[in-house]
Parts: C-alpha cells; sequence; structure tokens
C-alpha cells in the first residue's frame, strides 16, 4: 500500500509558487528523506502530507485520504519541527501524558526511558528549553508516538554532534522493531544517509529527483583532469555540474553510466574518476540557474570594481 | 569491521565483502544461517534496505541461499565461489591499477616485479 | 504499524481533558478580574441619600453586579484568545481536525463560563460579608439573599447563558480577526462607525440590543434568544474557521 501518494500537487503563497506540479508516491514502511535547499519547498510539502496546509491544485492522499482537517490522517501521522508549539502550562511530562492520551501506539515507556537519558527535568516547561533541548525533547514525542506516519522537519536543528548521533541510532533502532514510514528533512544528508532508503531531492518547489538512496550513492561519477582531456569525454553524457579550476583543470560530474570500456579509457587518458558524495550531488543537482553563479563570482565581481 | 563510508565503496558491498571474509575465516560454515537484515542494520548503523541489498548480492552469486521465512544460508561451495571471484576480479583489478600506476611513474617491468617481490617477502617474513 | 480509525467523539472527549489541563492560564485571568471586579463593587453599586435636619440617611446597594460584568468581559476576551495562532497551534500539537477543534473549544468554553457565572454570583455573598464587617455603616440589611433559592438559581442560569453568549462572540471575532490581521483594526472602527451613524439615525442599536436580550421578562423567551444568539455566532465561526490553515 501507498503511503503517500500526490500528483501535480501546487501550492501558493502570496502569488508566489512553492510548489509547482509535484508527482511522487511513496512505499508504506520505508525511511525516506526529503532533500531540497533553504525554500524549497520541503517544508510547506511536509505539511500538506501532515494536513495542516492546503494545497491549492492536485491530488494528495495520505493512506488513500487527503490529508487537510482529516481526523484520520491526524491521528495516523505525527508532524514533528523545530517550531513545535506546546501549552506553556503543561510540563514536560505532563505534555507526554497528553501524547499518551492521543496516540494509540504512543510507547510511554521509550518516551520516560528517552526523557531520562538525555537528562530532561519532569517539572521542566517546554518554553524553558534551550533550542538544542527542544528539538531533543520534540523528537522523543516523534518516536514515542509511533505514528504510522512520522514527519520530522529539519529534526536536528541546535542538537549537538553527539545528540544527533545518539537520535539517529534511536530512530533506527525503533524503525527496526517497529517499521513505519518516516520522512525526514535534513540539513545534514551526510550525518543520515546511511539511515535513509530513498530521497526526494525538491528544488524550487519542483521534484528533481526520487531514488533510493544506494542509487542516489552511485548516482553520479566525478571526472577531475586537464580541460582539453576531460572534456571530448563529456560530449553525448549528461552533465550534472562542472567546474574550471586552476591549471586549465577541470572538474565535471557526469551521470554515471560508464561502461567499463569507457572508464578503462579515461583511466589510460588520466583522467581520476572519482566517485560523488550523495551530499555533494544534492547540492549540485540543487544549484540555482539564474544568473549569480556561485558564490565565488560574488567576490570575483568585487574585485572587478 | 568499521565502515568507510567516505570511500568509493558502496555501503552493500561493503556489507558483502565483510561476510565474505567471515566466511573465508571459517566464522560462518557451510548451511549455517548468517545475519538478517535487520540484524546487520542494527550492527552497522545502516538502513535495513541497503543490508538486504548485500545479502541478495551474496545470494546472486551463490554464495548465500534463501530459505523461504528462515532467512539466507552458506552454499557449500561458499568458500570456492569466494576465493575464484577474488581471484579473478579482485586480484585482477589491483595488478591492472598497480601496472598503471608503475607505467605513470615510468617503473620498468622488472622494477614492478621486484618491488611486488620485495613486498611478499616483507609479508611472509 | 496498524492504521488506526477514530471516532470523532473519543477525540473530541480527549481535546476537552488536554484544554482543561492546558489552558490554567484562563482561571488565572478569572481570578484576577473578579478580584478587580469586587474591589470595584466596594464602592457601591448604587446609592441614594436623603438628609434632613436630624436624620441623615445613606443607602449603598453592595451586588455582585459589576463582577458579573467583568466576567461577561472576560467571557468575551478568553474566547477571543483561544483563536489566536498560538492556541490554535497549541491544539494540533496532538490528534484533531478544525470540527474536534471547535467542539472541544465550545465545551470548554461552556464549562468555564458556568464556573465563571457561579464564582461571580457567589462573590456577592463575599461582597455582602466584606462590606458587614469592614466597611463603616451603621445597619446591614441583607435582601434578596439566600432566601428566594428558585430566584437565586434563575439568576444564575441567565448569568450563565449571558457570559456564554458573549464568549461566543468574542469566539467569532477572532476567527474573523485571524483570517486577516488587518481586521482588528478594521472591525472595531467598522461596529462602532456603524453605531454612530445609526444613532445618529435615531436608531441606538445598543439600546436596542440590550432591550432585545435583558429586558426581557419572560424566562423562556429569553433563554430562547440567548441560546439562538449563541449558536449563529458559534455557527458562524465555524464556517470562518473552515478557512484557515494551521501553520503558515
Amino acid at each position: 500500500m501507498k503511503a503517500i501518494k500526490c500528483k501535480d500537487l501546487n501550492k501558493r503563497f502570496y502569488r508566489k509558487n512553492a510548489l509547482n506540479d509535484l508527482s511522487f508516491s511513496i512505499e508504506e514502511n520505508k525511511i525516506v528523506g526529503v532533500i531540497g535547499r533553504n525554500g524549497a519547498g520541503k517544508t510547506t510539502l511536509l505539511k500538506i502530507i501532515a494536513g495542516l496546509l492546503k494545497e491549492k491544485s492536485g491530488v494528495i492522499e495520505v493512506y488513500g485520504r487527503r490529508p487537510f482537517n482529516n481526523l484520520f490522517v491526524s491521528a495516523n501521522t505525527i508532524y514533528i519541527d523545530d517550531a513545535m508549539n506546546f501549552p506553556t502550562a503543561l510540563t514536560l511530562k505532563e505534555i507526554l501524558e497528553e501524547g499518551k492520551r492521543f496516540y494509540h501506539h504512543w510507547d510511554h515507556d521509550l518516551a520516560l526511558r528517552l526523557f531520562d537519558y538525555f537528562g530532561f527535568n519532569p517539572s521542566q516547561h517546554h518554553n524553558e528549553l534551550s533550542k538544542g533541548k527542544e528539538s531533543t525533547f520534540n523528537m522523543i514525542v516523534g518516536l514515542a508516538s509511533r505514528s504510522p506516519l512520522t514527519i520530522f522537519d529539519e529534526p536536528t536543528t541546535g542538537m549537538d554532534a553527539a545528540v544527533r548521533k545518539d537520535f539517529y541510532r534511536a530512530l533506527l533502532k525503533d524503525y527496526l522493531a517497529h517499521p513505519r514510514t518516516i520522512l525526514l528533512s535534513t540539513h545534514h544528508l551526510e550525518e543520515m544517509e546511511d539511515l535513509l532508503e530513498e530521497v526526494l531531492v525538491i528544488h524550487e518547489g519542483s521534484l528533481k529527483l526520487q531514488m533510493s538512496m544506494d542509487d542516489l550513492k552511485e548516482y553520479g561519477v566525478g571526472l577531475t583532469g586537464k580541460k582539453d582531456v576531460v572534456e571530448p569525454f563529456l560530449k553525448e553524457k549528461e552533465i550534472l555540474w562542472k567546474k574550471e579550476q586552476a591549471l586549465d583543470t577541470c572538474y565535471a560530474v557526469i551521470k554515471n553510466d560508464l561502461t567499463d570500456h569507457e572508464y578503462q579509457r579515461m583511466k589510460e587518458a588520466g583522467v581520476q574518476v572519482s566517485p560523488v558524495k550523495a551530499n555533494d550531488l544534492c547540492i549540485y543537482l540543487t544549484e540555482s540557474r539564474n544568473e549569480k553563479g556561485s558564490v565565488d563570482d560574488v567576490f570575483d565581481r568585487s574585485a572587478d570594481v | 569491521m568499521i565502515l568507510d563510508t567516505d570511500g568509493m565503496k558502496p555501503i552493500y558491498i561493503q556489507i558483502a565483502e565483510w561476510l565474505e571474509s567471515e566466511i573465508l575465516h571459517g566464522n560462518f560454515q557451510a548451511d549455517d544461517k548468517v545475519y538478517s537484515q535487520y540484524q546487520l542494520a542494527d550492527l552497522y548503523n545502516i538502513n535495513p534496505a541497503t543490508a538486504a541489498k548485500g545479502l541478495t548480492k551474496l545470494a546472486e552469486e551463490g554464495i548465500l541461499y534463501d530459505k523461504r521465512g528462515l532467512g539466507k544460508f552458506v552454499s557449500t561451495h561458499a568458500k570456492q565461489i569466494i576465493i575464484d571471484k577474488r581471484k579473478n576480479q579482485t586480484l585482477k583489478n589491483l595488478v591492472n591499477d598497480l601496472v598503471t600506476e608503475a607505467g605513470r611513474l615510468e617503473l620498468s617491468e622488472e622494477d614492478t616485479i621486484k618491488l611486488i617481490r620485495n613486498a611478499w617477502k616483507g609479508e611472509q617474513g | 504499524m496498524s492504521l488506526i480509525e477514530v471516532q470523532t467523539s473519543e477525540i473530541v472527549k480527549k481535546q476537552i481533558g488536554y484544554k482543561w489541563r492546558a489552558y490554567t492560564g484562563v482561571f488565572t485571568s478569572l481570578v484576577v478580574i473578579q478580584l478587580l471586579g469586587l474591589l470595584f463593587s466596594l464602592n457601591g453599586s448604587g446609592s441614594m441619600g436623603s438628609g434632613r435636619t436630624v436624620y441623615d440617611v445613606n443607602i449603598t446597594y453592595y451586588t455582585a453586579d459589576i463582577v458579573v460584568g467583568f466576567t461577561i468581559f472576560w467571557g468575551f476576551l478568553t474566547a477571543f484568545l483561544l483563536t489566536t495562532k498560538a492556541y490554535r497551534e497549541d491544539d494540533f500539537a496532538f490528534v484533531t481536525n478544525r470540527k474536534t477543534s471547535t467542539l472541544s473549544t465550545i465545551v470548554f468554553l461552556f464549562m468555564i463560563c458556568v464556573i465563571g457565572a457561579l464564582t461571580a454570583l457567589l462573590s456577592g455573598f463575599a461582597l455582602k460579608l466584606i462590606a458587614y464587617f469592614i466597611l463603616p455603616g451603621e445597619e446591614m440589611l441583607l435582601t434578596q439573599g439566600v432566601g428566594n433559592v428558585s430566584a437565586w438559581l434563575l439568576g444564575m442560569f441567565a448569568t450563565i447563558i449571558i457570559v456564554f453568549m458573549f464568549s461566543s462572540l468574542g469566539y467569532l471575532a477572532g476567527m474573523i480577526v485571524q483570517l486577516n490581521k488587518m481586521l482588528v483594526i478594521v472591525m472595531p472602527v467598522v461596529v462602532v462607525g456603524l453605531m454612530i451613524l445609526l444613532s445618529r439615525g435615531g436608531f441606538q442599536i445598543q439600546v436596542y440590543f440590550f432591550e432585545f436580550f435583558f429586558e426581557e421578562n419572560n424566562a423562556w423567551l429569553f433563554t430562547l434568544k440567548t441560546l439562538s444568539a449563541t449558536t449563529i455566532f458559534y455557527a458562524l465561526s465555524v464556517l470562518v474557521s473552515n478557512r484557515l490553515e494551521v501553520k503558515q
């Protein structure tokens, strides 16, 4: 069964397109990464899936139902972001107890053990927490809810490296014991890429790519060498990214469809063939196609003046 | 084994190679049950789908076989298959790389073989 | 994880409990506003005096009228505040949809209106006690006190539904404002402007409003009028709220 299905999904904010004809579907019980630059539309998409925002047009279905204002979707989904709003009158412990009342699959024991492990004080209030602690607490709520569809939007904001590592580990452990559909959006793809089964790359409100994480890691291949040596090899290849470097060398990322023969010829010609990390690849794929170029150009231009 | 997450090799291949080494070292005998994708995922902190891909690769090569509902087991000829594979592919590629690099450094064939001999002695001694 | 089907009634019940525990701030504001009302009442809500040569008679009434008035205002304001973004997001922190959210808020508002009305009326007794013990006065006459229970209960009931009606008005006003922040300025301007315009034309709507509700001598008609108005206001709020998104 499909957990999420969307077709030609559109959303506009103040006459600006946030999502453009987005179409994809996600199978049940996968951990899926939603990757994109700031403002690419990740949060908008996740909130529409969680039923918190209303789509402008197109079809969006979560377990076969339209999520907006839907009690069934709400009961089976949890949306965790870094701006969670919990009542200030309740202590952290009381918030967990409310979670227990509302979510059928809630594991209170797990919630309390994580709560202890991360050193929370039961009588503290949510609005008194530091950013990192707040994210950690929200993560506990997200994990303990065991919602069939669990959505984490930038869950690691403010967490230090050790806590992030604990979070990834806890997420995986709980997922292995209780498989469910988990959507994660993140800026730290390199840290959690091994956790993900699939990725959605969103760029300027459109779907750039959807594939398994293992495939994404082998999707691109980097060629480095003298410009005049590398360039002939780039003909008839799909160039994903290209950058000229010092001493007439260049670095080009192409789609990894090289045959063994081509690979050998490149090596013999002195072209360095290297893998492209998933994180870098995503940055290349989502490079804005405007006139602004790279951040280097900002400095080059100011030097001209 | 610690996974080399930055390296060339995809994780699932590293998993497969680790299992191969375990079989070569005799830690898994023929008809032993190997780790499930979930155990591997837990051990190496990776998505179970990636672990499954490593297991599937070994099954396709005849190193493991499937028992429906029970998991994956080491096949009778697993050890031989792994040795053959490593000889014909892994080692051959390594030698090719060695020769290419030697050529780039303008080493003669003789010098290269000498290098290998020395290394061999060092290894044995 | 298996999918869960939930009943609206089940979630509404949970939401009422949640709001009861989470929105304790409304009780704090109730206490503050009623104490304030009490303070103002110590001046007496009405007085008359007559002085001749020998006797000087000065009568001061101590009633809970001001406290009730303040409570009505509190009902309006609380309902208004419950529609703001912070409260709505608290609302949507757990399982809910608009229907359960609105229904549970209305039930919650009714519950606190009952409490507010009850404490307001009880403060009338407190006031008389305070007046008796603290304030200088020669003679204390307790009029229409606990003597007439049925009249007191009727007053109680009337107070509840009036506070509740004003909460529905506050809720509607709040929802309208949530549509567009500009309305927080525009709406009072329009309402007051209309009142002024109409009164120039000889029609004082606020007077009519008070006559319509508060000078109704028939208890049944009064109940009918008040509850109908409440229902209309809440129904309009639901219509408005359906246009809102939760998080932007």
